[in-house]
């Protein structure tokens, strides 16, 4: 049944005879035109034409093969000289034959398949197809170069092929050794094939200050949880100090933040001036000079001297505790590790990993006191 | 290999085992090497966070991993733990079989037949092997640990404050921060790890 379709279809579809002019013609001016195709893939048929008229031959570049294949047109030898013909997917390629004589027309075509890509539209073929489609010549070998990475929303959202298979039945990661895009293995084309690209939308984290350099910006796939940091840096006597972040939702114990990647994130360090460095250097040795000529003015003038004394003490003295965010800091580290022990001696947590997790809390708790100091 | 929900679902459920099975968790089975087998797979499932080896079981439920120790562990899980369903067998490649225990706790029941059909009638409390060696990420155990510790900075913070330790304005900061902290932590607790939190904390 499936034979008999196709016959039909080479028989009505593709194959038109054309005759220009008059279509009557005598049986006594009449010539003969032999079509035929290399190695039977359509069956042959002759043509009668009138001598002294203009004739046409219309023949389908592709032309159906089975339920995957095609067979598509490359050469034709006319009277035994063998002509290439430019090769095309569709349409229909059309020869004047001249009509003074008996003329004998053999077809060659190949037969090809087709090769699907699913996943991405960014990508090409490696050599590209002689039809100028996704269709290939039997037994050819062909490669699918893919752009690694796609942008979809400019420096916030951007796809990455991190895999592929190959008719769905084996797969491969797409290793990023640093390269803008990726080639498959070459697949040898006998049958139709399906390569699918899996594409992992990645998000643009960028980390913000407006002192020193900042570590943690990059792409990142959803819901990493990214550790981002900023080296805030000297500013001639004045030390930039971290005093937390803002722009997305941050832990951060006064060390250690962590930014969950949950779409494009842009993330800004809060950065304070610390003047202790510019008072030790500068403030403290005015002041000492200051009281050394005052104790030396309290010698010659008692009275006065009485009266800077008693301004001195009336300046205002601190009230409130010194570096308090930090020693809250450290009171947490110091909850975060009890906790643990709690854990550890109820038996929740086994060694290995109350000792793992200790390990990172108590270098967090060490370096806050050591900044204290 | 399996996925951190496959793996809780293992700790939320309690799988009922016949008197038959459940005594190789019971103390009199101690010295069984069913159950040192058992206590094995358990330790180094949580170690591991997946399926486990013959070779891994072998070396830490007998101290040695040679071939006949590999055969006499191979044979106790096939003919009594497998049978029990107390473990799992998975076969990753023809050259890679793994184990896991299919729960973590246990309820014995008795099986009773009557002209009704089968029925069975749990006997005693639920068993629940070790938590500490229950396969939950280090994730879970910090995070449980954080929550702790920002509740109580957060106090802390309320006292000194009432105290005149700090002014207003470093107050509130520190105050809107930690809370906003605090509630990232209890919302990731609360979506990922509700169940287990519920069943380590609060049944411990």
């Amino acid at each position: 049944m499936k034979f008999l379709i196709i016959f039909s279809l080479v028989l009505f579809g593709f194959i038109f005879v054309g005759f220009d002019g008059n279509l009557a013609f005598s049986q006594s001016n009449q010539n003969m035109i032999n079509v035929s195709f290399e190695n039977n893939i359509a069956p042959s048929y002759e043509i009668p034409i009138v001598s002294g008229q203009k004739f046409t031959l219309i023949q389908s570049y592709s032309w159906v093969k089975d339920e995957t294949s095609r067979y598509n047109l490359v050469s034709y030898t006319l009277d035994g000289e063998t002509v290439n013909i430019s090769r095309n997917a569709r349409g229909d390629f059309t020869l004047n034959i001249p009509t003074d004589s008996f003329h004998n027309i053999v077809f060659s075509a190949v037969s090809q398949y087709a090769l699907a890509v699913e996943g991405t539209n960014n990508f090409s073929y490696l050599p590209s197809s002689p039809t100028q489609d996704n269709w290939f010549d039997a037994g050819t070998e062909v490669s699918v170069n893919v752009q690694k990475t796609i942008e979809i929303k400019n420096n916030k959202v951007r796809q990455e092929a991190t895999g592929w298979s190959l008719d769905k039945l084996e797969f491969w990661i797409i290793e990023d050794d640093g390269s803008t895009s990726f080639t498959t293995a070459p697949i040898t084309m006998n049958e139709y094939h399906q390569v699918d690209f899996l594409m992992t939308n990645q998000y643009k984290l960028n980390v913000l200050s407006d002192f020193g350099e900042t570590t943690g910006s990059g792409w990142y796939v959803q819901g990493i949880t990214v550790p981002i940091g900023v080296d805030t840096g000297i500013d001639g006597l004045i030390l930039n100090t971290l005093s937390g972040w803002e722009g997305a939702d941050i832990i951060y114990d006064g060390n250690i933040a962590l930014v969950l990647v949950d779409g494009p994130v842009t993330v800004s360090a809060k950065v304070e001036k610390n003047y202790s460095l510019l008072i030790v250097v500068i403030v403290i040795p005015i002041l000492i000079v200051g009281v050394i000529v005052v104790k030396k003015f309290k010698r010659a003038t008692p009275v006065i001297i009485e009266k800077t004394i008693e301004k001195t003490v009336e300046a205002p003295q601190k009230k409130y505790t010194d570096k308090y965010d930090e020693k809250l800091s450290i009171y947490l580290a110091e909850q975060i590790l009890e906790k643990l022990d709690e854990l550890y001696s109820l038996k929740i947590i086994s060694e290995t990993k109350y000792s793992k997790l200790t390990e990172t809390q108590k270098f967090v708790k060490e370096n806050l006191g050591k900044n204290l100091k | 290999m399996l996925s951190e929900d496959d793996l809780f679902a293992r700790i939320i459920n309690v799988k009922n085992l016949k008197e038959n099975c459940f005594k190789y968790l019971e103390e009199s089975s101690k010295e069984l090497l069913t159950q040192k087998i058992i206590y094995a797979i358990s330790e180094l499932t949580a170690e591991k966070m997946g399926p486990v080896k013959l070779s891994e079981i072998a070396l830490k439920s007998t101290g040695i991993n040679d071939k006949l120790k590999q055969d006499l562990v191979r044979l106790t899980i096939e003919k009594s733990l497998l049978k029990c369903g107390l473990v799992e067998k998975l076969k990753y490649a023809p050259n890679d079989v793994r184990y896991i225990l299919t729960a973590y706790r246990f309820q014995k029941i008795k099986e009773i037949d009557s002209f009704r059909g089968a029925s069975s009638e749990p006997i005693g409390d639920v068993f629940e092997l070790p938590k500490s060696s229950w396969p939950i990420p280090d994730d879970f155990y910090l995070l449980l640990a954080r929550k702790y510790g920002y509740e109580e900075s957060l106090k802390k913070l309320h006292t000194d404050y009432d105290g005149d330790l700090i002014p207003r304005g470093q107050y509130e900061n520190l105050n809107n921060y930690y809370t906003k902290i605090l509630d990232i932590i209890r919302e990731k607790l609360d979506s990922k790890y509700s169940s287990l939190e519920k069943l380590v904390i609060v049944e411990s």
